[in-house]
């Protein structure tokens, strides 16, 4: 079943600077693994904002779950998000918060607004369980009544990777997610998110810098250079998708 | 709240204000000395504070008990530094000019002081090797040094003093302030009206003017030669030194009459009221109208007339919302809860707009994300984010709110400074210099609170 699709993409910034993305083409089936390698600058943040419907589209188009992400407003466009969870490099957790009040923010889209700030001053006990349930996949279930500024960066991004599992999404962006990370948390980050991808069957796009990743964790890599998808490569022994075609 | 409601009910009174030519043509000598106040107390202070903050960075002998006399001569609040020249040298802008050149030499000294203090010491030091003189040192090293960060916070004890002059006057020092105390005096409020219109287009000319200094600092040099012909203009007009030594020698020893003693609690307890209400007021109401502010929270509709709200309720200081809450609502630190709690909600709103507009963007973009409703996300990613800036802008607000409450008692609001005024009305003027002291020890008290605080939390005033 197809997650995500994307058709000829093309965002532009203004009407005088070269596009941002120009002619993107991508599939992701349910439970499928696909890096993005490129540069900084390369379009890959953009290509996220776009997909969650923070940047206008000016060709080309976006479903997810079979819905158009380009027309939509509003409510409509929120209701999309639910089914996107993102967890980007540092500094997109809310510090000031305690660690189970991050977690649930992941529920913020199918929580009552009146819900969501009775749960920053009095949580309820399964909304507790839920987010200790969260943290224990991310193997870090007794940081639940931290202080988020206390935690360390891998920790850090478990905690932004369990916030993504309470949306319980059928589409994960990962936005560099080991940018500030050494070696070995880098590893753990991704066999982490990678496992919960099989075991959850969310399908998984995730932009890197380095091409030994890609290659070691994902399904499919995917090179873009200024906007551009250069070329696709797979790993031995898995078929091409037949809706990835690279764009001219 | 009945207070307020009284307040608003009477506000038809003032309409509509007189604009007719004869009295705006008459109005313009009182509207020239206000300038005038300004622009004296501005060569002055400037002047009289470069010179103690070069004594201050050049540790001179003496410079020690220089910078703690100047650090509790801030402490004396500026409308009651005005009431004392009042008293000192006759009724008039001369006082009020004093008044202001005195509290802002004073800041200035201090502020650039603890600035030169904090200059590299490594171009000062190779200047004190050629064996030049501490003060020559000072003057060729740290004031090239500290040029820049001299002049903003010049520009900006500008505009304090520049509004500071605007209100000089409700307590007989000369100018706009004194004619507008006068009208309501006279219950003439159609006039008194209008002078409220001129005093806070006169703040915004000011501000203006401030803003033009920022940038072009060079402006303040063409400011002294306007200042010092000011400063000949506004010499006091009554000044006789028989009678000042008359009024010194009346004033010492300061005393409370037993009677009196037994209200000194109430008083105290008035004008602690007053602070706290008035601050604890405006956070009430800021919260709302900040976060209706922010123009990355709210939508144009909303942010654009909130945002002209703050600003006017702003635009007028406490002060003057004080000689009209007491006018309209009646005499009492209810009155001075409202001026104060008004002013500050208009302080609140702007700069708590700005905390939630300046807070790190990827955190709330990730919320936003997950497709919640505006204000959950604005519930776990603005409100925390913002919490940090919004307390220290309240905790500085609240120092100035200190000596605000024992300036709008003067005007009629009661505590401290109610007490002061009477006694200066009937020419008390050793329980004058009594409660005058009682203010400075109260404001001396709060400030140091508000350090130890600020201590604790490791917070500067460049932080924010």
């Amino acid at each position: 079943m197809t997650v995500l699709n994307i058709q000829d993409l093309v965002v532009v910034r203004s009407r005088h600077a070269p596009p941002v993305l120009n002619g993107i083409s991508l599939s992701l089936r349910r439970g499928e693994k696909v890096a993005i390698l490129g540069p900084s600058g390369a379009g890959k943040t953009t290509l996220f904002r776009a997909i969650n419907g923070f940047v206008p589209i000016e060709s080309g188009s976006i479903t997810v779950d079979g819905i158009s992400v380009k027309e939509l407003h509003g409510r409509r466009l929120r209701e999309l998000r639910r089914h996107i969870a993102v967890v980007s490099q540092r500094h997109d957790l809310v510090d000031r918060l305690r660690v189970h009040q991050n977690v649930m923010a992941g529920a913020l889209g199918r929580w009552s607004a009146w819900r969501a700030l009775r749960f920053l001053f009095w949580p309820k006990a399964e909304e507790l369980a839920e987010a200790e349930a969260a943290l224990r996949r991310v193997g870090i279930a007794h940081k639940l009544r931290e202080r988020t500024s206390d935690i360390s960066g891998g920790e850090h991004q478990r905690v932004a990777v369990a916030r993504a599992l309470v949306q319980q999404p059928s589409l994960l962006l990962a936005d560099e997610p080991i940018a500030s990370l050494d070696p070995d948390l880098s590893d753990e980050i991704l066999a982490l998110i990678c496992s919960l991808a099989n075991e959850a069957g969310f399908a998984l796009l995730c932009s890197l810098h380095q091409p030994e990743y890609a290659y070691k964790y994902f399904d499919r890599v995917i090179k873009i250079q200024q906007g551009i998808a250069d070329f696709e490569e797979r790993r031995a022994g898995e078929h091409v998708d037949r809706n990835l075609r690279v764009a001219d | 709240m009945h207070a307020l409601v009284n307040f608003f009910a009477q506000l038809r009174l003032f309409f509509p204000p007189d604009f007719s030519p004869s009295f705006l043509w008459a109005e313009r000598v009182p509207l020239l000395q206000t300038v005038e106040i300004a622009a004296g107390a501005m060569v002055f202070s400037i002047s009289i504070g470069l010179v103690l903050a070069l004594i201050i960075g050049a540790r001179l002998p003496g410079s020690r008990v220089l910078y703690a006399a100047l650090v509790t001569l801030r402490c004396i609040p500026d409308l009651t530094m005005a009431i004392l020249f009042v008293v000192l040298v006759g009724i008039g802008p001369g006082a009020g000019m004093l008044a202001i050149a005195v509290y802002y030499g004073a800041a200035m000294g201090k502020v650039c002081g603890d600035l030169f203090v904090s200059a590299e010491p490594g171009p000062v030091e190779s200047l004190a090797s050629t064996g030049a003189g501490a003060f020559t040192v000072a003057f060729y090293g740290q004031l090239p040094l500290r040029l820049k960060d001299l002049l903003t916070y010049g520009a900006y004890d500008f505009e304090c003093a520049m509004r500071a002059s605007v209100i000089v006057g409700a307590v007989g020092a000369g100018g706009i302030g004194t004619e507008l105390v006068g009208y309501i005096n006279a219950t003439d409020y159609h006039r008194a009206a209008t002078l409220v219109v001129m005093l806070i287009a006169l703040i915004a000319v000011f501000d203006l003017l401030a803003l033009a200094v920022r940038k072009y600092p060079q402006l303040l040099l063409i400011f002294v030669a306007g200042g010092l012909a000011s400063a000949w203009d506004c010499r006091p007009q009554m000044f006789a030194w028989s009678h000042t030594l008359d009024v010194l020698r009346r004033m010492w020893p300061p005393r409370i009459p037993s009677e009196h003693l037994g209200d000194l609690p109430r008083l105290l307890g008035e004008t602690l009221a007053i602070a706290f209400g008035g601050t604890a007021l405006a956070v009430l109401l800021a919260v709302p109208l900040g976060a209706a502010g922010a123009r990355n929270l709210a939508p144009a509709w909303m942010h654009f007339p909130v945002r002209r709200l703050l600003e006017g309720l702003r635009a007028i200081p406490e002060v003057i919302w004080g000689l009209l809450l007491v006018t309209m609502a009646g005499i009492g630190p209810k009155s001075g809860i409202l001026a104060l709690a008004l002013h500050s909600t208009g302080v609140f709103g702007k700069l708590y707009a700005e905390s939630i507009e300046n807070v790190q963007w990827e955190p709330v973009m990730a919320l936003a994300a997950t497709g919640g409703p505006r204000l959950a996300i604005a519930g776990f990613g603005l409100m925390p984010l913002a919490f940090p800036p919004m307390a220290i802008h309240t905790l500085f607000r609240f120092e100035w709110n200190i000596r605000a409450a024992t300036i709008v008692g003067m005007i009629g609001a009661g505590g401290i400074g109610g007490a002061l005024f009477n006694a200066q009305q009937q020419f008390f003027y050793d329980q004058m210099l009594a409660y005058l002291l009682i203010t400075w020890v109260l404001v001396l008290l709060a400030d140091w609170a508000n350090g130890q605080v600020r201590k604790r939390w490791k917070v500067t005033e460049g932080q924010i």
